[in-house]
């Protein structure tokens, strides 16, 4: 982790800082920085001094009620007019509070978002950003809880960020909002409070850029969100019994970076992929595919896959532990692929 | 509040003429789009305009060049109205590299933003949160610009022109709400979609002036438009109007039609707009009737000059499949 | 990345050399012109530097072999680093174990099913890509994975195995010529990159050959074998034949070859002595009641067995017959395998090839084979005399676990008594 370049008088220091405080200081950093830059979502501005999680916290003194606008509860409206404004030379980071909700403004991201640059024979651009959050494991239950990045990965036209530490959320946050097209940014709520070291001083993280969470040899674990964090407990507890695991965060899913990917089962020759979003047609499958594509000849064990269950997220606590991926089943699954029970 | 003939005073010469050109601009491009289609030299469909002239028409008259306009899948009339180009826009007819497009959109999606034209769309009531994402960023830039949201009858029932209409009012955005009512979703009639058609009792439930607007009077619709566009340009913020026009054609080409008799066009097509307008100058001396004749024959020429353009354009090749997804 | 180490050319006209030491084990640092291994070439032994410092990663190459030159023999880098892709692995799974010299690619012939491809077998894809790097036959590995899986690791153990027992057998000293007549160009199989800097052309084996070759090694390390020859007089069998093989051609249609004449010959030899006509079952003999005797054929391909079966029960004719049709089978690549299985005795011919007399390999598991020479006109005193007469060298190697050399001894007069009175073939 390098520091591009501290600002003139400060050193390259490097702090703790939560995911919230690092999104913040990517969207009080972008909004000094370009004037075009604006907030807007439900609750963003005054709630709690600025966002149900903080992320937004302090912007409205800073940057005042225009640039950090509360809405109405009009997804479908505020998301279109977040496209509005984009392809009439703003750059709007829109907040939809959780993921869940965008279901109300699909055809805004899908139908004009997506494709208007397309459409329009690339004589337009739209470059938004459309930040959400995803995740369980709070008891929200099911409408509040999910993880829906396949949706949007699926649609061409749209670019997909899943940042998992703080140091990530907010490199890959400044890079998404100078990026020209739109940009789905899904944070995840159990992450929101979790510590991280974040350099003072400028830096962006490009897309397309997997991570390397933590080198190994035995068995490539590739997850995004809190699946790193348990992915890298898991890889602890198997060190114990001597088999070295490699965690790798995509941390874009749209681009993805799969030679790194590739390059780490030709190395390890066995391959998990783990999610918190549902199995059926998550993400996962995607990735498996497209690294079996690039190392199929080095894989000694089928691909595993550790993801949410086929289930809405259920409100009682045993209930919901069970229906999400847990430590247990990354290392349950990474032995299976090393033929030990 | 509704408007009839209004005096001619507010409206220059220069502008009548102008309208009267660009009515005949878009019913000669929508009527050979009828034709083109028929011939099997078009994909997809048409939605014509024919009829509905002068919606469009009245409602560019009062816009600047540099405001914008949304539009709808019926969108040929609004974008030659704002200036469209109708040799690009015939080109995207037929699919040409040469089209606005490059042959990548089609009818729907014929856009060139850098006219305002923030695009035709394809979906009933895409184009409401775009106008209205335009006009909060016309007012955050300070530009003065104004925008015009096109719709149908149709799209009064999207819920996303209750969640705009509410933001362009609480925020003031320099937004102008302008349904056609053409009478018909598809084969739906309004009287049997639409709870409330009275444009003022819409528009007061955001504290908005609404009017009921003659969508087949030229003069009427310029002087409504401009009044709202005035308001909007000034910061006091969004106005509903509904202009009662109708679809001389079906909702696209090849449409059965079985849903309304043929002589039900017959009172509208008595009310045409362009017949009114060229009596009027004729009238008033403005234009002599064989410099009407010529305004006709010089469009319909010049949309059979786009025609060839368009012919003779290539198609966009296949290697530029992949170009312009992003940024 | 590790440095490869490559069999250097040391002269204009070398092609290939021995390494005869490694001066370091794997693991031992070597320091850049420090002296790493020692080659023998047909001139000299030489004495050759690293041209890297490091660490001795992996021996590709053992002592005692001969490799082409440039071809890469061992690895030297930082511990850790990994030789380049797809060199053998060096991974925590197979801590110390040297992994085999990656073989030319072998790929299956025409017809014949290439090792890795498979009906039934479960392999991962690695454990077939290495296996198609090895030239293992996957069908002859045992999976260890789940529901009987081949993985990497049971590839590069059955290699390794294979491997140390090579590197036993060239250890030894020199094996003879094989019993086969010389194989023409293999069939020419879809030929795989040779190994990275190898000189001189590389064929891989085709399915035949590498039967061959299993089998003749296997045979070579574990027969006790014993040679007898025995200059047998054929003046009467020359015109035994002579007499007969216009007749045979035209009232039956086969050619009447020596081969025929042998077979009948030894199939009778083989009921008088049955320890001639036993196997080795480990440790013990097998009598076996039916006498099938193998005839070695050459074809393009290389070597096969054709087994004509109960040749004890069979006339002369039919057994002529049966070699004719399975000769011509055989040269059409139609030799089923009912046909080549289940000799007890073999008979191989380099008498076309102007070969006198050999030390034939016996086919294991059969007691013995009997290699037959030229057939020609030599000095031979009778009573006294000088005369010049048709005599053949029969070579009779057995394996002297199963019988000794008396009983063998006594089996190959056996063979020429009847051979040298020749009506004995008929009506018998």
């Amino acid at each position: 982790m390098t520091v591009a370049a501290a600002r003139p008088g400060q050193e390259a220091a490097v702090r703790e800082l939560t995911y919230a405080q690092a999104l913040n200081e990517a969207l009080r950093e972008e909004m000094a920085r370009d004037p075009r830059v604006f907030v807007m979502g439900e609750d963003v501005a005054i709630w709690g001094g600025g966002g149900v999680f903080g992320v937004t916290k302090g912007l409205v003194d800073e940057f005042g009620p225009e640039r950090v606008r509360d809405t109405p509860i009009s997804e479908e409206g505020i998301t279109g007019m977040a496209v509005g404004a984009a392809v009439t030379g703003m750059r709007p980071v829109l907040e939809i509070m959780y993921v869940d909700f965008t279901a109300m403004a699909m055809d805004a991201i899908v139908n004009q978002a997506a494709k208007l640059r397309y459409m329009f024979g690339g004589r337009a651009k739209v470059p938004m950003v459309l930040r959400a959050q995803e995740g369980a494991g709070r008891g929200n239950a099911a409408q509040h809880s999910q993880s829906l990045e396949a949706w949007f990965c699926h649609i061409p036209g749209l670019k997909v960020v899943t940042p998992s530490t703080p140091y990530d959320a907010k490199g890959l946050l400044k890079t998404a909002i100078r990026d020209d097209n739109p940009v789905i940014f899904l944070e995840h709520k159990v992450l929101y409070f979790t510590k991280g070291p974040v350099p003072a001083g400028e830096y962006t993280i490009p897309f397309g850029v997997a991570d390397v969470k933590r080198e190994g040899t035995d068995c490539t674990v590739v997850g995004i969100h809190t699946m790193v964090h348990k992915a890298l407990q898991a890889a602890e507890e198997l060190a114990q019994e001597g088999i070295s695991v490699e965690v790798i965060d995509p941390r874009t899913l749209v681009p993805l970076d799969v030679e790194t990917l590739a390059r780490s089962v030709r190395k390890t020759h066995r391959l998990v992929v783990t999610h918190e979003a549902y199995e059926r047609c998550g993400v996962g499958a995607e990735i498996a595919m497209a690294v079996m594509r690039e190392a199929f000849d080095f894989l000694d064990a089928p691909v595993e896959r550790v993801c949410g269950k086929n289930v809405p997220i259920p409100y009682a606590e045993p209930l919901e532990r069970a229906a999400l991926p847990q430590k247990e089943d990354l290392v349950a699954a990474v032995k299976r692929t090393l033929g030990r029970a | 509040m509704t408007t009839t003939a209004p005096g001619l005073s507010s409206v220059s010469v220069e502008q009548l003429r102008w309208m009267h050109r660009t009515m005949w601009r878009i019913r000669a491009f929508d009527t050979k789009a009828l034709e083109v289609y028929r011939a099997g030299m078009m994909r997809g469909t048409s939605h014509p305009y024919i009829g509905m002239e002068a919606v469009g028409v009245g409602v560019c008259a009062a816009l600047r060049e540099d405001d914008y306009i949304t539009s709808t899948h019926r969108g040929h009339g609004h974008c030659i109205a704002k200036g469209g180009d109708i040799n690009r826009m015939m080109a995207e007819l037929l699919g040409k590299a040469t089209g606005t497009c490059k042959g990548k959109g089609g009818s729907m999606h014929i856009a060139e933003v850098d006219r305002g034209i923030l695009g035709a769309n394809g979906i009933v009531g895409g184009g409401m949160g775009i106008a209205a994402g335009a006009a909060l960023s016309a007012k955050m830039r300070g530009s003065g610009q104004v925008v015009v949201c096109f719709f149908g009858d149709g799209a009064l029932n999207q819920g996303v022109l209750h969640e705009v209409m509410n933001m362009a009012a609480i925020w003031k955005l320099p937004v102008v709400f302008v349904c056609e009512n053409n009478g018909f979703a598809m084969s739906a009639r309004v009287e049997n979609t639409v709870a409330n058609l009275d444009a003022a009792a819409r528009a007061n439930a955001y504290g908005i002036p609404g009017m009921e607007v003659d969508g087949m009077d030229v003069l009427a619709v310029y002087e409504a438009a401009s009044h709202a566009i005035e308001r909007a340009r000034r910061g006091e913020g969004p106005s509903l109007l509904i202009c009662r026009t109708y679809r001389y054609f079906g909702h696209h080409a090849g449409d059965p039609l079985n849903y309304r008799a043929r002589e039900e066009v017959e009172p509208w097509r008595a009310k045409d707009p362009i017949e009114r307008l060229e009596k009027l100058l004729v009238e008033r001396g403005i234009m002599s009737q064989e410099e009407v004749q010529r305004v006709q024959d010089e469009e319909k020429q010049a949309v059979e000059r786009a025609l060839e353009f368009a012919q003779q354009s290539p198609e966009p090749p296949v290697e530029t499949l992949m170009e312009d997804i992003y940024a | 990345m590790a440095t490869p180490i490559k069999m250097p050319t040391l002269g204009l006209t070398m092609e290939s050399g021995v390494i005869t030491r490694w001066l370091k084990k794997v693991g031992d640092p070597v320091n850049k012109d420090e002296p790493l291994f020692t080659v023998e070439t047909d001139k000299a032994e030489n004495e050759v530097e690293s041209p890297v410092s490091g660490v001795l990663l992996q021996i590709v190459v053992p002592e005692g072999q001969e490799v082409p030159v440039q071809q890469v023999i061992a690895y030297v880098g930082q511990p850790g680093e990994m030789p380049a892709a797809p060199g053998p692995s060096v991974g925590p799974r197979a801590p110390g174990q040297e992994a085999a010299a990656p073989a030319p690619i072998a790929v299956g012939p025409n017809g014949g099913a290439a090792p890795g491809t498979t009906r039934e077998l479960r392999a991962s894809p690695l454990a077939r890509r290495v296996a198609r790097e090895l030239g293992v036959d996957l069908a002859q590995v045992k999976g260890s994975g789940p529901e009987g899986r081949i993985q990497e690791a049971d590839v590069r153990a059955f290699a390794a195995a294979r491997q140390q027992q090579a590197a036993a057998v060239a250890a030894a000293p020199s094996l003879a010529a094989p019993a086969a007549p010389p194989a023409p160009t293999p069939v020419a199989a879809e030929a795989a990159a040779p190994a990275p800097g190898a000189a001189g052309r590389v064929e891989p084996l085709n399915r035949i050959r590498r039967v061959t070759a299993e089998r003749m090694a296997q045979s070579a390390r574990s027969v006790a074998r014993v040679t007898l020859f025995a200059e047998t007089d054929f003046d009467e069998a020359v015109r035994f034949r002579k007499h007969l093989k216009d007749e045979f051609e035209k009232r039956y249609g086969v050619k009447l070859s020596y081969d025929a004449m042998l077979v009948k010959a030894c199939a009778s030899a083989l009921r008088e002595f049955p320890i001639m006509n036993a196997q080795w079952a480990d440790n013990a003999v097998r009598y076996l009641p039916e006498v099938h005797v193998g005839v070695a054929v050459a074809v393009e391909a290389g070597l096969l067995v054709a087994v004509v079966r109960d040749a004890d029960r069979k006339s002369l004719v039919e057994i002529a017959r049966d070699i004719d049709a399975m000769a011509a089978r055989a040269r059409e690549g139609k030799l089923g395998v009912a046909e080549m299985a289940g000799s007890t005795f073999t008979i191989t011919n380099l008498g076309g090839y102007g070969v006198d007399a050999f030390t034939p390999i016996v086919n294991p598991p059969e007691a013995a084979i009997l290699g037959v020479g030229r057939i020609a006109q030599r000095p031979v005193v009778v009573d006294g005399r000088l005369e010049a007469r048709h005599t053949c060298w029969l070579s009779l190697s057995f394996d002297h676990r199963i019988v000794d050399g008396a009983p063998a001894g006594d089996f190959l007069s056996r063979v020429a008594e009847i051979i040298a009175k020749p009506y004995l073939l008929v009506g018998t």
